[in-house]
């Protein structure tokens, strides 16, 4: 019977956790952000790591508000030397991850060398490990994934205005800049919660390639936001699935290559079927 | 002596990584030498499945033939309009980085390859592996370090006017007939085989940061190339003396340190603190 509990509980976290992602990662390959989702989840472990060193507990909401401080951090500050001192977005990318990632880094080690309790918390968070949802509280993922994916679907209109015509949307509603920040904020907090499924390391895979495969066979945004879900809720089970059946075969992988080698199958064969869709 | 080994092990990496970044910046393909570093890695858990042995050179052909794959996945992806470059960096290194994982965490359970030491290296381990030369030891990867560092300044002594050309005016290069492929594919095998055999004692993580690195540090205040380069050297020597510093009198690793100070040097130099 606790197998079955167990089992509904994985199969429903990650259906949701699906959803949601699959609305960031539309949004985000739409946006051309889609090497923000590698700098978000990387400029996580900071936050996550000195949460844990400085109060020293395991709750892992507190953590997780960590990582979602650090990682909005990152972001903005990326963003301002982007405008400001006009920076390339490769190369202001490429500091601000090496910058936070290797702060993390000295963390973790500082936290290896002193031997505290419940490190294996954080190696849960760099390779990822989605058994660690069924142990937490469900209905709390739950609701906050219905909050998400309600936002998500409120501003439907509005992220399709911002990503395809800017000047347009700036005319057109009145506070364009709260609804752009609001949209990067609980982008981030979805990135955040998913990174205990996949992993620090393999996240970027999840947010660019769901929705560039969505990309090539739809021809509006809503149709790409539909695609892109199926395709992460598809990977997610695919890879409980498969850890559950092959016990040494771990969970972040299988989910990050998923979506890679249906983008490629689309890629091949797009020419042949699914021209006209 | 093994301090000194130290300092001269990681600031030869320093000046290497620099010079590398020095060439792709002006390219504005920075996320390709992360990209190269990454896709590495399912090269070396290939070979070394097939090899069954941390120094046989089935690692190196491997990673090489990895690198080489994951550019020739990029250029053919992003032909393709309706995906975006960076889509194409992002998914065809992260699909090579993934099976890398997948494939380490299944067959090399309990062998020394694990995620942690390819990502950050352990250079108290390759001190050890040294050779006699002039009734000194000296460890091996000081004689690759140079050997890398004399075949680099070569290369950019003899097409030092082709380089100049290629990175700042693309369309010019095109009528005079320099070709943009050979410089493309030197990058590729250097980078991977700089990578390859530095993996073990500073890791394929330092690679990004170092790499961005000099375009804080001298893009706006340098007039020509040259002194771009010499600069982005100084400053990037500097910082990285400071993290080694730093990282063997407070007991940290040393490449996350060395990386951490100079891309925040860096960017305290973009905002003009000195």
């Amino acid at each position: 019977m606790l197998i079955y509990y167990f089992l509904f509980n994985l199969i429903a976290i990650s259906i949701f956790l699906g959803i949601i992602l699959g609305f960031v990662s539309s949004y985000a390959v739409v946006r051309k952000w889609s090497l923000l989702g590698d700098i978000i989840s990387h400029a996580a472990l900071p936050g996550i790591v000195y949460i844990f060193l400085l109060f020293k507990n395991q709750n892992i909401f507190v953590m997780l508000l960590g990582g979602a401080l650090s990682s909005l951090l990152s972001t903005i500050f990326s963003f301002y030397i982007q405008r400001y001192k006009s920076i390339p977005k490769d190369s202001a990318f490429a500091l601000i991850l090496s910058l936070f990632f290797s702060f993390g880094i000295i963390g973790m080690t500082i936290i290896q060398k002193k031997g505290i309790v419940g490190q294996s918390i954080i190696n849960n968070f760099i390779y990822g490990n989605i058994v660690s949802f069924a142990s937490g509280n469900v209905y709390f993922y739950i609701f906050f994934s219905l909050i998400i994916s309600l936002l998500f679907y409120i501003s439907f209109q509005i992220q399709k205005c911002i990503a395809f015509d800017k000047v347009f949307s700036t005319v057109r509603y009145k506070n364009i800049n709260f609804w752009e920040f609001l949209l990067l904020f609980v982008s981030i907090i979805s990135i955040i919660i998913g990174l205990q499924a996949v992993g620090i390391l393999l996240m970027g895979a999840l947010i660019i390639a769901p929705g560039s495969a969505a990309r090539l066979i739809s021809n509006s945004y809503f149709k790409m936001t539909l695609y892109s879900i199926l395709i992460t809720v598809f990977s997610f089970l695919i890879g409980i699935f498969i850890s559950l059946k092959y016990s040494n075969i771990p969970t972040g992988p299988v989910i990050a290559l998923t979506p890679i080698i249906i983008f490629l199958i689309i890629k091949f064969f797009r020419k042949i079927k699914f021209k006209n869709l | 002596m093994m301090t000194f080994f130290i300092f001269l092990i990681t600031l030869l990496t320093v000046i290497l990584y620099t010079l590398i970044g020095c060439i792709t910046i002006p390219l504005n393909s920075a996320f390709i030498i992360d990209a190269i570093g990454h896709s590495i890695i399912a090269g070396i858990a290939i070979g070394f499945i097939i090899g069954k042995s941390l120094d046989s050179s089935l690692i190196f052909l491997g990673a090489i033939s990895a690198a080489l794959l994951m550019n020739l996945m990029v250029n053919f992806l992003k032909k393709d309009k309706n995906v975006e470059y960076d889509s194409s960096i992002g998914i065809s290194f992260s699909f090579f980085f993934a099976i890398g994982i997948l494939l380490i965490s299944i067959y090399a359970r309990n062998v020394h390859l694990d995620l942690d030491m390819i990502l950050l290296g352990n250079i108290e381990f390759a001190i050890y592996d040294s050779i006699k030369f002039f009734n000194i030891m000296i460890p091996k990867c000081i004689f690759m370090l140079i050997f890398g560092l004399i075949v680099l300044l070569s290369f950019l002594y003899i097409y030092w006017n082709k380089i100049n050309v290629i990175l700042f005016d693309k369309e010019y290069s095109k009528t005079r007939g320099i070709s943009f492929f050979g410089l493309n594919l030197f990058l590729i095998i250097y980078n991977s085989f700089i990578v390859v055999s530095s993996f073990n004692f500073i890791g394929a993580l330092i690679l990004t940061g170092i790499a961005a690195a000099p375009f804080g540090f001298a893009w706006k205040n340098s007039l020509s190339y040259k002194s771009f380069l010499i600069k982005s050297i100084i400053y990037t020597v500097l910082f990285g003396f400071l993290g080694c510093l730093a990282a063997l009198n407070l007991d940290l690793p040393i490449s996350a340190t060395v990386a951490f100070f100079i891309s925040g040097g860096s960017i305290l130099k973009l905002f003009e603190f000195f």
